[in-house]
């Protein structure tokens, strides 16, 4: 009979066992056919029992990794496994955490490849803009818990920002994302999203598939926000996501997006509008210059 | 000398709305560090706010005490910051490992009770109590399995890890319970091999039967022979905080207090000690 391993030998036999995508008794016999095992037996290594064999008692731990991990991702991604079904989504989970067991200490950032795991698995031919849906979904989870901030009221934003438009400065929250997705994805998301808290996505009216539109993804105090945005918005959110931005910088962005024949007033009054929406979305706070 | 930190149960965020609207009749909390070891957002704000009226403590499942990895250095920066940040009455994680080859199990995983696993494990805690600036105390999990290889009971490593690392015990009578029935030993033997003196704090929780097994799931009420278990451990060890855990199918927040005021009571009664 072979040896019992080490605690480092224990440990990866272990690891190898309960993430055999097949279950133990196959894993063995795999390690066993490429000489990594003496015999499919495992009694070497756990003793059996009248309840249960050695390879049972193992796959009570393969059963709980595996459905732990499955539920956490279910939870973080709650449109994506809607639209994919159960079976479907258990299987993305199995292919999935062979490509990318977790490697980080917390649940929380199980799902962070997921997306772009997503973007080269079959399902996305099958369900076009799948990954794209799991992006925000991602991002939905990834500003829930960042760096809290103090946003700027219209007041704030205006105040001494007007007075002196070149010396304040001005970025994104922390907890915030800017996206380019399908524009299929908000309608979608919204139908999917069947308990209710949609974002504020009211204005996404959808558009034909395979058209990008940017959306931008934020936390406005506790509650996870969502929203399409026009190219100007997202040229100027860009800038501040990048650094930040003068008052008179985004002023000018703004104008350099306009079509060339646009009146300076309808400018000036875009740029209120974007102003008043940045202050009642809560996405801007003091930042450079 | 560690607080008698009354009864307790885990804060979970089905119940955040509930805990911050007004007095509870829980004496403290116990919350999973991971879930707040964060940058920001409700979870933190919720915890500051808890802190004001109630002990904490940190309870972690990711330290992975026995795994042959390195120790993850960015994890315990993580959780002493917010030990700092909260000032929890302590810390605790469980004696098992997590994580291999850089991979994560996220779940707590069976140690072999054998002399190398004993003077890894205790050379680790030893490591990690430095790093953070205090002791900690270990839970004895759950376990589905006998390693071959093991020459010692879990009570007897379990003792030992406690001694040579000079650090606390979180006694799960009902992780004792379901380890019990799954190999088939005496838990009250068990009990009754557990350094008292070291024993910081108690859990108690609600498992499933499995047929061939039972199975830690923190899904429903404590049972009767894990009440009688807790009674056998009071009158051994005297009054120690006792938490109630819950964490699948949570019931709502009267339910859950219920769980401990009857921890409450069953430990009063064991200790002879009338209202």
């Amino acid at each position: 009979m072979q040896r019992f391993p080490d605690l480092r030998g224990v440990q990866e036999l272990f690891w190898k066992l309960i993430t055999a995508p097949e279950g133990v008794a196959r894993g063995a016999a795999e390690l066993h056919r490429r000489a990594a095992l003496e015999s499919e037996d495992l009694s070497f290594l756990v003793s059996p029992d009248a309840a249960l064999s050695s390879a049972e008692r193992l796959d009570i731990y393969a059963n709980m990794y595996f459905y732990r991990l499955r539920d956490c991702l279910a939870e973080d991604f709650p449109a994506l496994r809607a639209r994919l079904g159960e079976t479907r989504f258990h299987n993305l989970v199995t292919d999935y955490l062979l490509a990318h067991p977790s490697r980080h200490f917390s649940l929380r950032e199980l799902g962070r490849a997921l997306p772009g795991f997503l973007a080269r698995h079959a399902l996305e031919r099958e369900f076009p803009a799948l990954a794209d849906l799991a992006r925000l979904e991602w991002a939905r989870v990834d500003v829930f818990d960042d760096a809290d901030a103090a946003p700027l009221s219209r007041e704030g934003l205006l105040g001494p920002g007007a007075s002196d438009p070149e010396g304040f400065g001005f970025a994104l929250i922390p907890a915030a994302r800017l996206l380019r997705l399908d524009a299929s994805v908000l309608p979608l998301w919204k139908r999917l999203d069947a308990g209710g808290g949609a974002g504020e996505d009211a204005d996404a009216a959808g558009g034909p598939r395979g058209e990008a539109r940017a959306v931008r993804v934020w936390r406005k105090g506790f509650a996870v926000l969502h929203r399409s945005m026009q190219p100007d918005e997202e040229r100027c959110l860009e800038a501040l996501a990048s650094g930040g931005a003068s008052l008179a910088e985004v002023g000018g962005l703004l104008a350099g997006v306009q079509p060339s024949d646009a009146a300076e007033t309808r400018i000036a009054e875009r740029f209120a509008a974007l102003l008043d929406l940045w202050a009642r979305d809560e996405i801007l706070q003091w930042g450079r210059c | 000398m560690v607080p008698d930190l009354g009864h307790g149960v885990g804060l979970r965020r089905e119940h955040f709305d509930r805990v911050l609207s007004g007095p509870t009749r829980v004496d403290w909390f116990e919350v999973i560090s991971e879930n707040f070891m964060v940058k920001g957002g409700r979870p933190l704000h919720v915890l500051e706010r808890v802190r004001r009226d109630y002990p904490l403590v940190l309870h972690g499942v990711s330290l992975s005490i026995g795994s042959t990895d390195p120790l993850d250095r960015d994890y315990l920066d993580g959780l002493r910051e917010l030990a700092a940040r909260i000032d929890p009455a302590w810390v605790s994680d469980h004696l098992c490992w997590t994580c291999i080859g850089g991979h994560n199990a996220h779940d707590l995983l069976p140690l072999p009770y054998t002399e190398e696993a004993l003077e890894h494990v205790v050379s680790r805690l030893s490591a990690v109590q430095e790093h953070l600036g205090r002791r900690i105390a270990l839970e004895n999990a759950s376990t589905y399995l006998s390693f071959a290889g093991s020459s010692m009971p879990e009570w007897e490593f379990l003792g030992e890890v406690a001694h040579r690392a000079d650090c606390g015990i979180l006694l799960d009578v009902n992780n004792v319970y379901v380890s019990a029935v799954n190999h088939g030993f005496d838990p009250e033997k068990y009990l009754a091999a557990v350094p008292a003196e070291r024993v910081w704090e108690i859990h108690l929780a609600g498992h499933t039967d499995c047929g061939s097994h039972l199975l830690d799931t923190h899904s429903t009420r404590v049972c009767d022979e894990v009440w009688e278990l807790y009674r056998f451990a009071s009158r051994r060890i005297g009054a120690v905080a006792s938490l109630v855990e819950w964490d699948e199918e949570i019931p709502d927040w009267d339910t859950l207090e219920t769980e401990s005021l009857r921890a409450r009571d069953a430990q009063r009664e064991a200790l002879g000690k009338v209202e």
